[in-house]
């Protein structure tokens, strides 16, 4: 790297971040008296207690995705998924349900899938069930909802049809793979998990570097995300968002519009959905359920690093219209 | 020898989240962000964090004739488009630095809260969970199998055992299925519950979902005060926060209460009280209010949040 005024800015970032660390652990406690809203320091817990709840998921999931670039070969996932085009999106989302993941790990994941030549609509599948079907969120929502199965059986198995119809309805608008660069293939990257002249060590190192990497691109926009779903949850009043809520379609968007702003893990949402069991039909409380999962606003943001803008607003369109029509179908029958 | 300042601004990155993380563990404000359940599984996390730190310590000094082509290994694969931390700074990655960065400087500059009153406010609608009563019903008396309401009658019935049965470690929050169920059937039975901090939640479900059948049955809890819009001026609610994974998915669950001398406490003033459940008609829903015949102010606890029971399927 060349000597320049770049590398300054880098020099005094670094001098600033050592100066922080002295002083934090010089005179942290007394740091107190500061005079800001109790709001802002509400605020700052939750965003604080989002990250830290998800970012050991993320670092697992940029490590598997790490040890995807480096140990899986494009053939060999070639080999894997099914050559048609339906048999694809309902394997992802067979394998989705079967992986036990939480949005945050899932989108790196995704990405090196996709770059690994994967086609898009089944990432997609896979982004959509993977942290909507798992053993954990099945026993959660079950107890949360007074350990009734109905709700948690409904939410996998609707679910997992709302996965399909989406993932086959992106395999008929996107043929590439939408991933933010200009380059579409990634042939050249072959060299990473063919070069067995590697010994397994290096390989390993090579995995872990890559997720540092990954964690680097990530990091930022799931820090953005968890900044604005907490800010949300502190100024935005839920009553207000309730009270708008009379009638069934009604009701089924301000839960649709809850989940995506609140941005829970789908392992922790059923108990908050289940707190509205009495003001709100159970099929509003099922788009809940349903939606957060499959996309929200911490979410959101993490996808932007990933795939291209105009990609990622299409797919939150076809996933809010997609939940919305299949759950007002079902309001028919309930 | 060549430093790279910019993978060194990485590890620093990646070395002060381990801190931030370690130092949140040993200092105990961990549990003011996350459910005590997933405290093994954020130390991995830290961990992780301090292994990357460790390979990333091998880019920040690059030697010899390698310094001419840093150590990146897929050089030629374009395609793959993501940052190395080798391209020469911008305005842009300033700020993502930045950004990745803000996190460490918040949560170690400023003291973490815990929610109070205020949150509540917004979260809402804590009053309502009752609807579960209805569907619950059929599976409640199989499962329990307690005499009908009509043999004991509620508040007169044998206490069964201990009024405390079951007491692990709140922060294990651990017990076993049939345990679990043996508890619930118990509840009904009891004479006077303690609600304590372990099993908090599920007494509270329990008395939700059968607010008739415990009718008269004398209760103790400690909470913060809390009020709703259109409270009568001898009503609050006394509650704590449950979190199931992190502060972020914080539900208030909490009683409403009558007594006489409600308006001296503010909002988040903790109370113990012991009182009598009731049924009364809020906006519409039958629901149990607690009739209060001890106070007593506390101090803030020093773990305010409760938690949900685990209970292990697998015996």
């Amino acid at each position: 790297m060349k000597k320049s005024i770049p590398s300054m800015i880098i020099d005094s970032a670094i001098l600033l971040l050592f100066m922080m660390v002295i002083y934090v652990s010089g005179f942290s406690d007394t740091l107190s008296f500061m005079e800001l809203p109790d709001s802002f320091y509400h605020l700052n817990t939750i965003f604080l207690s989002i990250l830290i709840e998800a970012l050991p998921f993320v670092l697992i999931g940029v490590t598997i995705a790490g040890i995807i670039q480096i140990f899986i070969t494009e053939d060999q996932l070639k080999k894997w998924i099914p050559k048609n085009k339906y048999a694809a999106v309902f394997m992802s989302c067979v394998v989705g349900g079967l992986f036990p993941a939480c949005e945050c790990g899932i989108v790196p994941i995704v990405r090196r899938l996709i770059t690994k030549g994967v086609p898009i609509y089944a990432g997609i599948g896979f982004l959509l069930t993977g942290p909507l079907i798992n053993p954990i969120v099945i026993f959660s929502t079950y107890m949360a909802f007074g350990n009734d199965w109905q709700i948690a059986l409904l939410r996998m198995g609707l679910g997992f049809l709302i996965a399909l119809v989406i993932g086959t309805i992106i395999s008929f608008l996107f043929q590439s793979n939408q991933l933010k660069t200009r380059a579409t293939t990634v042939s050249s990257c072959q060299a990473d998990a063919d070069s067995g002249s590697q010994s397994f060590l290096e390989k390993v190192g090579k995995t872990l570097i890559h997720a540092v990497d990954e964690f680097f691109d990530m990091g930022k926009y799931l820090i953005i995300g968890a900044f604005l779903a907490s800010f949300v949850q502190v100024y935005v009043s839920t009553n207000l968002l309730v009270s708008i809520g009379e009638g069934h379609v009604a009701s089924l968007v301000v839960m649709m519009g809850l989940a995506y702003l609140l941005s829970l893990c789908s392992e922790a949402d059923a108990f908050i959905g289940a707190s509205f069991t009495n003001i709100f039909p159970q099929a509003s409380i099922l788009g809940f359920l349903i939606y957060g999962p499959m996309i929200d606003l911490k979410n959101t943001f993490m996808m932007l690093s990933v795939f291209k803008t105009r990609f990622v607003l299409i797919f939150v369109a076809i996933v809010t219209v997609t939940v919305f029509i299949m759950i007002s179908l079902l309001q028919g029958f309930m | 020898m060549k430093l790279n300042g910019q993978q060194l601004l990485r590890a620093t990155i990646l070395l002060f989240f381990t801190i931030f993380i370690f130092r949140l563990h040993v200092t105990g404000d961990i549990l003011k962000l996350i459910n005590p359940k997933y405290e093994t599984f954020s130390q991995i996390g830290a961990s992780l964090f301090l292994l990357l730190f460790l390979v990333q310590m091998h880019r920040v000094f690059t030697f010899g004739a390698k310094a001419e082509h840093p150590p990146h290994d897929h050089e030629e694969c374009h395609g793959h488009h993501h940052d190395h931390g080798d391209q020469p700074m911008n305005l842009k990655k300033v700020v993502s630095y930045l950004v990745i960065a803000f996190p460490i400087v918040t949560g170690m500059l400023l003291p973490l809260s815990s929610l109070d009153a205020s949150i509540a406010k917004n979260k809402g609608s804590t009053l309502s969970i009752t609807s579960q009563s209805q569907q619950e019903e059929s599976s409640r008396d199989e499962l329990a199998d307690t005499p009908p309401p009509g043999e004991v009658p509620p508040g007169t019935g044998q206490p069964a055992g201990d009024d405390n049965p079951i007491d692990p470690n709140i922060y294990k929050n651990k017990i076993s299925k049939t345990e679990y169920d043996q508890l619930r059937a118990d509840i009904l039975q009891q004479t006077h519950i303690e609600m304590g901090e372990t099993l908090f939640s599920t007494y509270y479900q329990e008395i939700m979902s059968n607010p008739d059948q415990l009718q008269g049955t004398k209760v103790s809890l400690s909470g913060f005060v809390y009020r709703e819009e259109g409270f009568s001026a001898q009503q609050l609610v006394i509650g704590r926060f449950l979190i199931t994974h992190c502060v972020a998915d914080a539900g208030l669950i909490g009683f409403l209460t009558e007594y006489d001398q409600a308006v001296n406490f503010e909002d988040n003033t903790w109370l113990n009280v012991t009182g009598t459940i009731q049924l009364t008609n809020y906006q519409g829903s039958q629901i149990p209010i607690i009739e209060v015949t001890e106070v007593e102010t506390i101090g803030e606890p020093d773990q305010p949040y409760v938690y949900p029971v685990n209970i292990e399927v697998v015996e």
